[in-house]
Formats: C-alpha cells, sequence, structure tokens
C-alpha cells in the first residue's frame, strides 16, 4: 500500500491500515528501542508507548521526510523520556564532567552481526549508552545530544569518547573470541 | 582508514538490526489507541493552584482590616465593597470633639478611633468658590500663561504650613514640593506577613553513577560481565540469547577506573535566548510585602490646615476617595538565560510592561485650579478633576525594564519541570496619563508626572512548568506576582504607594544564543 493513502486511512481510525504500519515499520523501531534499554522487556514498553504516540501525532507529519525518519525520531525520544522516568536507568545516568583523555584515533573493522554489535552497545553504561547511539547511531550533534539530555556539549564529547573506546576494545576482543572459538571447532 | 569510517560501519551495521516483537505489543498498541486519551492534568492543576494562590494572596492584600488606634482590626469598608456612594466627610466644625479627622488616642473607657482610609470623602471641591486671580495671572484671561518669573506654588502649600515652614517660592518649573512629615501615633495593628514560610528547596538527589573504586567489577548492576572461559563461546550460544562473554583486557580496566569517575559539578554554560509575555492585573498598594510603611503607607493622609484657625489643633483629615481597581498589565519582552547546574539558571532580558489601574474621579475639570484654604497662597495646577466621583478615570503606565531572574528547578527528576522564579527588575518609567490625589481645597487628582519617580525596582516570584517543545525549543508558562519596592510619587504628603503586578506568564525559548 502507499505510504501516504496508508497515513491517509490510519488518520481515519482504520483498524486495517494502523495494523499496516506497525507491521511495517515495529521490528526496525524494536531494533532503535533495543539499543536505547538494557533488557528486551524495557525495548518492548518503549516501543509500545513510541507508537501509541506515533498514532496519535500521526496528522502532525508533515510528509516533508520520510515516514521511517518520523516515526525514528519519535522512538528515540520515547526512549530518552523511558529513561529519564526510569530508577533504574537514572541511578547510573549520571553524566559528570571528566577530564578529556586522549582517544586514539582508531577506526577498527566493525565485522559483528547487527544484534552482536547492539549487545555489546547495551553493555555499556547507560549513559555511555545512549551517548553512543544518539551521536554514533542516529548522528546527533553533541550540542543537541546537551540539549536533549540537559548537560553540556563537553559531557557528551568526554562520555562519547569513552563509550567508544571502550566499545572498539570490547569489539576486538569479541571479534577474537568468536575467531579462537570458530578456528577451535574447525 | 578515513575518520569516522567506525560511525559509519556501526550506523550501517545496526541499520540492518530488525527484532521481532511479540505480539503483546501490538495488541497493546491498539487497546491504547482505541481507548479514550487520558488528559494530561498535572499542569493543569498546577496552573489552577497557582492561579488561586494568586487570588488568595490577592484577596489578603487587598482586604486589609480597617485601621484603629484600639488595636482592633475589623473588615475594611470601601466605597467598592460597600456598593453605596461614599459618604460626604461633614463640615470641619460638625466633627464632634475626640472623633476629629486625624484621630485622637482616646482614653482607656473610650478608645478613640481613625476614620478608615477609604470610609471617608472629603468634602467637595468648594462648590461656591469665587475666582481669586492667580499671582501672575491678573488681567489675564484664562488659559494663558501667567506672567514670567513669578513666584508660584505647589499644589499643596497647605501641607507646607503644616510642617511648619511657609511654602518656598520658586519659579513655575521647578515645582518642589515642600516636605510634611505625617505622625500617626498609637496606631497599633496585627498585620499577617503573607509572604512567610517559603520552604527551602529539597536538597538535590546526588546520584552516584558509578563507584570511585570498584575492584570487583567493571561495570555496575546488570552490566556485570561475565567472563568465560574461551572454548565456552561461540556465536550460536550468543544467538540462543546467553550473555556475551567479554573479557576485559587491562586496557578497558584503566579506561574504567580512571580518577575522573568521581562524581563533579555538572555544569551546562550555555546561554539560550527566548520571548516572553504576561498578560495580568496591575494595580497600586498602599502597603509593602503586607506591612504598613509608616503613616503615609497606612492610608492616611492628614493635612493640618488651619493652623491658628482651631488652635492648630484640629487637623483635616482626608483619605484617598477612590479605591484603586486593578487594571490590565501586559508584558513583552525578550530574554537571555543560562543553565549554572542542573537546578540553577540565571535570566536577564528586556522587557516592555504597560500597566493600567482604575480610579474615580469628579467631572470636574480646570486649566488653572485654585487651591484655597491658604489665604494668599494660591496654586496653579493644569487638568485637575475634582468634585464628586464619578467619572471612572483609566492610570496607564509605559515602562521599560531590565528583569534579572533566577530559576530554581524544583523536580529535577520529573519529565515535567516545574520552576520557582525570583528576581528583581530595574523599570524605567517612560510615559503615563496618571493622576494623584491631593487632599486640598476639597480633594482634587492632578497630574502629578512630574514627582513621580522615574526609576522603579520590582521583586519578582512566581512559578512555571516548562512542556518540552522541539529539539532545543520549549515553552514555559506560571504565573508572576511583581512588587515595586519604590514608590511611585516621590511627594512626602502622598500616600506612599507601589505599583503590584500579577499575572500569567508564557515564555517561548527559542534556542541557543551566540
Amino acid at each position: 500500500m502507499d505510504t501516504t493513502q496508508l497515513i491517509r486511512d490510519c488518520l481515519r481510525n482504520q483498524p486495517a491500515a494502523q495494523q499496516e504500519l506497525y507491521r511495517q515499520y515495529a521490528q526496525t523501531m524494536l531494533g532503535v528501542c533495543y539499543r536505547y534499554t538494557k533488557s528486551m522487556k524495557d525495548a518492548e514498553d518503549v516501543l509500545q508507548d513510541g507508537f501509541v504516540k506515533v498514532f496519535r501525532h500521526l496528522h502532525q507529519y508533515k510528509r516533508d521526510g520520510e515516514l521511517g525518519a518520523w516515526i525514528r525520531r519519535i522512538m528515540v525520544n520515547t526512549a530518552l523520556n523511558f529513561l529519564k522516568r526510569n530508577q533504574r536507568y537514572q541511578d547510573d545516568m549520571y553524566f559528570t564532567d571528566e577530564y578529556m583523555h586522549p582517544v586514539a584515533d582508531e577506526n577498527p573493522e566493525v565485522s559483528l552481526h547487527a544484534k552482536e554489535l547492539a549487545g555489546l552497545i547495551r553493555q555499556l553504561p547507560p549513559g555511555y549508552q545512549t551517548i553512543f547511539n544518539l551521536h554514533a547511531v542516529e548522528g546527533y550533534s553533541h550540542v543537541e545530544i546537551g540539549e536533549m539530555l540537559g548537560i553540556s556539549d563537553g559531557t557528551s564529547r568526554s562520555q562519547y569518547a569513552r563509550a567508544r573506546a571502550l566499545l572498539i576494545t570490547w569489539i576486538r576482543d569479541y571479534s577474537d573470541t568468536v575467531k579462537k572459538a570458530a578456528y577451535a571447532g574447525k | 582508514m578515513p575518520e569516522n569510517e567506525f560511525e559509519k560501519q556501526v550506523r550501517r551495521t545496526l541499520d540492518d538490526l530488525k527484532l521481532h516483537p511479540s505480539d503483546r505489543v501490538g495488541s497493546l498498541v491498539e487497546h491504547r489507541i482505541r481507548e479514550p486519551r487520558k488528559r494530561r492534568r498535572l499542569p493543569l492543576v498546577l496552573l489552577a493552584s497557582g492561579l488561586l494562590l494568586l487570588g488568595y494572596g490577592g484577596y489578603r492584600f487587598w482586604s486589609s482590616p480597617a485601621i484603629r488606634l484600639d488595636g482592633r482590626t475589623g473588615p475594611r469598608e470601601t466605597a467598592a465593597t460597600s456598593g453605596t456612594r461614599p459618604t460626604p466627610m461633614p463640615a470641619r466644625d460638625q466633627v464632634p470633639a475626640g472623633e476629629g479627622t486625624q484621630g485622637s488616642p482616646g482614653t482607656p473607657d473610650q478608645p478613640g478611633r481613625l476614620r478608615s482610609r477609604t470610609a471617608s470623602w472629603p468634602a467637595q471641591a468648594h462648590p461656591g468658590m469665587a475666582p481669586v486671580p492667580l499671582r501672575g495671572m491678573e488681567g489675564r484671561a484664562p488659559g494663558q500663561k501667567p506672567a514670567r518669573n513669578v513666584p508660584v506654588f505647589h499644589p499643596d502649600p497647605v501641607s507646607s504650613l503644616a510642617a511648619g515652614r511657609k511654602p518656598r517660592g520658586t519659579t513655575r518649573h521647578q515645582l518642589r514640593p515642600p516636605q510634611v512629615r505625617q505622625a500617626l501615633t498609637g496606631v497599633s495593628r496585627v498585620t499577617r506577613n503573607p509572604h512567610t514560610g517559603e520552604s527551602s528547596p529539597s536538597k538535590g538527589q546526588v546520584s552516584q553513577a558509578f563507584l570511585p573504586d570498584n575492584p570487583s567489577g567493571y561495570l555496575p548492576r546488570w552490566n556485570r560481565v561475565i567472563t568465560v572461559p574461551d572454548s565456552a563461546v561461540s556465536a550460536s550460544w550468543y544467538l540462543r540469547g546467553g550473555l556475551v562473554p567479554v573479557h576485559l583486557p587491562d586496557r578497558s580496566a584503566a579506561l574504567l577506573n580512571q580518577p575522573a569517575w568521581h562524581a563533579a559539578k555538572n555544569s551546562e554554560a550555555q546561554w539560550r535566548w527566548g520571548l516572553e509575555f504576561t498578560g495580568g492585573l496591575a494595580t497600586r498598594s498602599s502597603r509593602f510585602l503586607g506591612w504598613p510603611g509608616g503613616a503615609g503607607a497606612a492610608g492616611l493622609t492628614i493635612n493640618r490646615v488651619g493652623a491658628g484657625v482651631n488652635g492648630g489643633g484640629v487637623g483635616f483629615a482626608s483619605s484617598e476617595p477612590s479605591s484603586v481597581q486593578p487594571g490590565p498589565e501586559l508584558d513583552a519582552g525578550f530574554f537571555l538565560e543560562r543553565r549554572l547546574s542542573r537546578r540553577l539558571s540565571v535570566q536577564a532580558g528586556l522587557q516592555y510592561r504597560y500597566a493600567s489601574d482604575r480610579i474615580l474621579v469628579g467631572n470636574n475639570t480646570y486649566n488653572n485650579f485654585q487651591a484655597a484654604g491658604v489665604g494668599t497662597y494660591l496654586v496653579a495646577i493644569q487638568a485637575v478633576s475634582a468634585g464628586f466621583p464619578t467619572h471612572t478615570y483609566v492610570n496607564q503606565y509605559h515602562y521599560l525594564g531590565i528583569p534579572v531572574i533566577m530559576g530554581w528547578r524544583l523536580n529535577p527528576r520529573s519529565i515535567l519541570p516545574l520552576n520557582l522564579r525570583v528576581g528583581f527588575s530595574a523599570d524605567r518609567l517612560l510615559a503615563t496619563d496618571a493622576v494623584f490625589y491631593s487632599g486640598t481645597s476639597g480633594g482634587f487628582y492632578y497630574p502629578a508626572r512630574a514627582s513621580m519617580n522615574k526609576f522603579y525596582v520590582l521583586a519578582h516570584a512566581g512559578l512555571e512548568v516548562v512542556g518540552s517543545g522541539r529539539r532545543s525549543r520549549a515553552w514555559s508558562v506560571g504565573p508572576m506576582v511583581s512588587l515595586s519596592t519604590t514608590r511611585q510619587v516621590r511627594d512626602a504628603f502622598n500616600r506612599k504607594v507601589y505599583p503590584v503586578y500579577g499575572g500569567l506568564q508564557v515564555r517561548y525559548r527559542l534556542g541557543p544564543g551566540k
């Protein structure tokens, strides 16, 4: 079904169209939510809240961009609100102004599968995880991240540098481990 | 490999990430979008509470009890509240002894009393007042300018006499009122400070994300990493839902155990700018922050006239005949805001304010009004309004101010921030057509712009609820009350009145400034 027609039918509250919209984007958006949370249950909660917002605010979609990108922004904002609201995440979301430390200009090759990489990102502390997702994956600038999270852009840069260094280390180790396991299995 | 290649790879890889949600999610989404939407009532409740608080404060502020010498308080009777026209003041010789309009200390058996400041209305402008030519106006037609360098006096020479000195002669353009010290003794009244008991903001909760020294594990809580032997690792094991086994080499441990893990102060130094609008009511108060500010501020103006006529002891007490009714007030301006911490922010800007209030004035207007009652000392005033108060007059003021406001976020963890806002502003009076009352000559209003203060310092207090906008934009709305700490009129014989404003403020933060 054409996207324009799909949106129009959704705005008319046609259940079939709403189900179709959900079916088209649910899997991708669950992947987005999965990266921001620590458990699949939390990811599904965010997905649920996000889709409710999507359907309630679909009339605000101006059709000047891709519908998927618009839904993705809603999912990201919903995930951030979820992290702020959830005490379990809040306890570890305390951002500090750390000293900048030199970050190696390492750009290792990422040969992991999507879920493996997402799993590693989810192992980061919540603060690191959020900022890494926002900057590296969603493409937000540090100034924008600072405004979204209520922190300074310097803090965002610092946290991102730490997250990046940590993740690169983990990716290398994981790749080595998988290679060793594969070698041992042969 | 070029820079940012890592990020591109990560993005490319994660774009393929698709996960199957459980069926429960779809049905819950469907159920939630079908059910009637719950209204978010918290902002409305907060707004209503703020307005109620504002209304209650205004009620307490304006419904102050009448002043009695015996220390008792009673309901204040005003012309506006009683619904009756003010009773004309009896002639001076009809005032019974002991109830002189200036009050009397009374005796233990019969406590004296003062008239309520609004319950009395001075005698009408002298009805049959003969047109006595002013000094410098002899032989000139009405409306013409008086002869140059002829001494004229301030509209209230009576007060000058009461102060024990003759009015100073000065030129027409150097009118300066004489200082009259008003004295009220024996007045005791119970005042209650409506501004007490503001609870200090609760201490911020310091959350410590990461332990400074974490010898056992590198990641807190669910981030704990299980290290398993290499032989146990396989991708299939992971895909079956197991934990990701990761060795933490010394390098990552060093990263995590840097001394910077200690909590540090979070500063967000960035200026943002926005627009603000306020709509509300403006009025004037004879009290500042709820306390009487002395005799003048208590609302009584005693102009001792006829010194020597009645032995100098009988005074002519009058009060402002018309209660001040609030009028509309509108503010508009822009501001720059800077967050100093998670809770604290400071704001400064430029603000235009239009304010007005309503009074009842008489219907007689004179170009050259003669303030009678002191023999040869006559006064030339333009555009006065005397007589029985039948006409509503709107005093209008235009200000330009520089407000400096501190914001304190009361609930830093809530998704709907509530800010307490306190500050001050320096305002400059740009223009006004306000008239003020003088009790001389039976009472009249005159334009007193020359004797009005030009600069005002205002104290502001309010609450605001901040709503999220798109990206860096945010709106906020909440009640704001402003009290002037500067008297409106410099004249000592005028009542000490202070401008007061209250209303609903809407701010819209547009984005980061330069």
